[in-house]
């Protein structure tokens, strides 16, 4: 099922937790939505789900917009934990095998036992990490079309954050569009396909992991003092940015890496290099806040 | 796809099995330890042995059996109609055989008697008084206010944190909402089976209760059935939009559901305008209040005179299908504007 999300406007009062933020999620894709926190990665799923209402604009699911039935098919983990405290495990487990036709109890039970979980066990008395893992397990269970999942590794350990991860490789493979936020950013470059980077609501940054990576890089040099001149670099509309730090030119260039390492060459740089980006560098280039000696390209 | 709420209710219902079980025990202990009320005149069986007494028996055309005793030794005059199943009426003519304590009835068991000039009294013992349907449905009632009060404001519960499950199944949120009100309702209805069948039983454990079925039971039914879905739908009202501090307004639900009426009561009548306006004030919020027409349900009878409250413009005095009907009222109106807040909450 694929998810369009178009000129999304979430306002508390005059302050705008979703700016204007349009993305299209193809089906069966997994998609890894990111941000600093208090980006509106929550409020963008609560929207998606209809569970805060939008100001403007409008989420469908294969064209269509939202409606109750379709919830059949989608599985949602929110941030923290919304289980009934004074209900045990397998309670939740049985709620939902009343509520939707194709929950699938015994998968459940066997990725609770995976975790760890003890069925009889008030949820109030798990820790957060287990009722992550409940959450999760009930989830994948569901055999969804659309797994939203907000923050899914929270309190997991290593070893089942990588359980997490797989079984959500696993769900796409199905043909399940899975979207995620996460701190973890290595976990996203490892799970997603496509990537957003939203920062007060706004999208920053958008495409696939593979294709980020491939055209952005740093250009570095050394010059041999502060008095050097960066004229006909700084408007390049192929230069996201440029990071001056003393004698220190980093210049983050969406493409022709090798032809701006050249020009920093004859402007009188030394040990040039190429540097490749990981996505927590793309990520980190794409929110952190502009410095006095940082000039931000205006349109990159 | 109201699994939740069903949780809910038959939590509140094994509370209110246990609490009724508990009482029921404590009735069989009392039952063992004073014995039938009717025991004080087991002398009457003993009577009936003693040399000289004289005992004659005959069956009636109504199949009871009459058993006569003549004790001229101490100038009593018996006479035992024993009906089988449908108890005993026992007629005892002597003197010094009444006292002023007689006067009694415990369940089905009443005692009667009086002096009469000459120095022969007469008591009556019957077994099988009657018991209106509607002292039963309004012990049933009260049961059921508390129930419902404990079910009440599933929205607010809903709200506090679990609106993301709430709101993700394939359900609109009005239909969510209406089903869970349905679900409460069928336990609040249950609660009140369940407080019939205590008190049945209790009386039981002392002799066989005959429920009287009137012209007024079906609208008494009415009355308690909904007076508790409407303080229900009140309490939810008042909630549904709270995500926290709930337990407020449950417990001051009830004080203010009290109070209301008193002071509406008390005011209505006063001469000094300011009190009077008040009490007019008031008179408004009980015709509001669910629980102002749970005293005049105990006391409806079709034998009595209706109770003659002035005040909430006689609406709490009028008949009870009338009532029923504004009950009826109330608990669409709250629950109208519980769905209102409902579909506007975001989580």
């Amino acid at each position: 099922m694929s998810i369009n999300i178009s000129h999304l406007t979430k306002k508390y009062g005059a302050f705008a937790a979703v700016d204007d933020l349009s993305i299209e999620i193809p089906s069966g894709t997994i998609f890894g939505l990111l941000g600093p926190n208090g980006a509106g990665k929550t409020t963008t799923f609560k929207c998606m789900l209809d569970l805060a209402r939008t100001t403007s604009g409008r989420v469908t699911y294969d064209g269509k917009p939202l409606a109750p039935a379709l919830f059949e098919g989608i599985a949602y983990v929110p941030e923290r934990s919304v289980l009934y405290d004074w209900m045990n495990v397998a309670e939740h487990v049985e709620m939902n095998r009343r509520s939707f036709k194709r929950f699938k109890p015994a998968r459940a039970l066997e990725l609770l036992d995976t975790f760890g979980i003890d069925l009889r066990k008030r949820t109030r008395s798990l820790s957060k990490g287990m009722k992550t893992a409940v959450a999760v397990a009930i989830a994948f269970a569901r055999e969804a079309d659309v797994l939203v999942l907000d923050e899914p590794t929270s309190g997991l350990d290593p070893v089942n954050q990588r359980h997490v991860l797989n079984l959500t490789i696993n769900e796409a493979a199905r043909g399940c569009t899975v979207i995620f936020s996460s701190h973890q950013i290595g976990q996203v470059e490892r799970t997603a396909e496509r990537i957003a980077v939203i920062d007060r609501g706004r999208l920053v940054l958008e495409g696939a992991v593979d294709d980020l990576k491939a055209d952005r890089k740093i250009v570095e040099a050394v010059f041999p003092d502060e008095k050097y001149s960066l004229d006909g670099l700084a408007g390049d509309r192929r230069i996201a940015r440029v990071d001056r730090s003393g004698r220190i030119v980093r210049l983050m260039v969406l493409d022709g890496a090798p032809e701006f390492a050249h020009r920093l060459e004859s402007a009188g740089g030394a040990g040039v290099r190429i540097v490749d980006l990981n996505l927590e560098d793309i990520f980190l280039y794409a929110v952190a806040p502009a410095s006095a000696n940082t000039d931000v390209v205006e349109g990159s | 796809m109201f699994y939740v709420e069903w949780l809910r209710v038959r939590n509140a219902l094994r509370i209110v099995a246990i609490v009724l079980g508990v009482m029921f025990a404590l009735v069989v202990i009392l039952r063992i330890t004073l014995g039938s009320p009717a025991a004080q005149y087991d002398w009457i069986f003993r009577e009936a042995g003693k040399p000289g007494v004289h005992v004659s028996q005959q069956r009636q055309s109504d199949g009871a059996l009459r058993t006569t005793i003549d004790d001229p030794a101490k100038g009593d005059h018996i006479v035992i109609v024993d009906r089988g199943w449908h108890g005993k009426d026992i007629t005892i003519t002597g003197p010094g055989v009444y006292t002023d304590q007689n006067n009694v009835q415990v369940g089905s068991v009443g005692v009667h008697g009086r002096h009469v000039a000459g120095g022969s009294d007469v008591v009556q013992i019957n077994t099988d008084e009657p018991i209106t349907a509607r002292i039963l449905l309004s012990i049933a009632s009260f049961i059921a206010l508390i129930v419902g009060t404990v079910l009440a404001a599933p929205l607010s519960k809903e709200n506090a944190d679990h609106l993301e499950i709430a709101w993700t199944k394939p359900l609109s949120r009005t239909g969510m909402a209406l089903g869970m009100f349905a679900v409460d309702a069928a336990g609040i209805i249950a609660s009140m089976a369940l407080s019939i069948i205590f008190t049945i039983a209790s009386i039981a454990l002392f002799e066989l209760p005959i429920v009287v079925i009137d012209s007024q039971t079906l609208p008494v039914l009415a009355l308690c059935v909904l007076m508790p879905l409407a303080w229900y739908a009140l309490l939810t009202a008042a909630s549904a939009s709270m995500k926290r501090g709930r337990g407020a307004v449950l417990g001051l639900g009830w004080l203010a559901a009290l109070i209301v009426p008193s002071i509406g009561l008390g005011l209505s009548a006063a001469p000094i305008p300011v009190f009077h306006a008040l009490g007019v004030a008031f008179s408004v919020l009980t015709v509001l209040d669910p629980i102002a027409y749970l005293h005049l349900s105990m006391t409806s009878s079709p034998g009595n005179a209706e109770p003659t409250i002035g005040f909430a413009f006689g609406v709490l005095s009028s008949p009870a299908l009338v009532r029923a009907a504004i009950l009826l009222l109330l608990a669409a109106a709250y629950s109208a504007l519980s769905l209102l807040q409902w579909r506007r909450l975001e989580a």
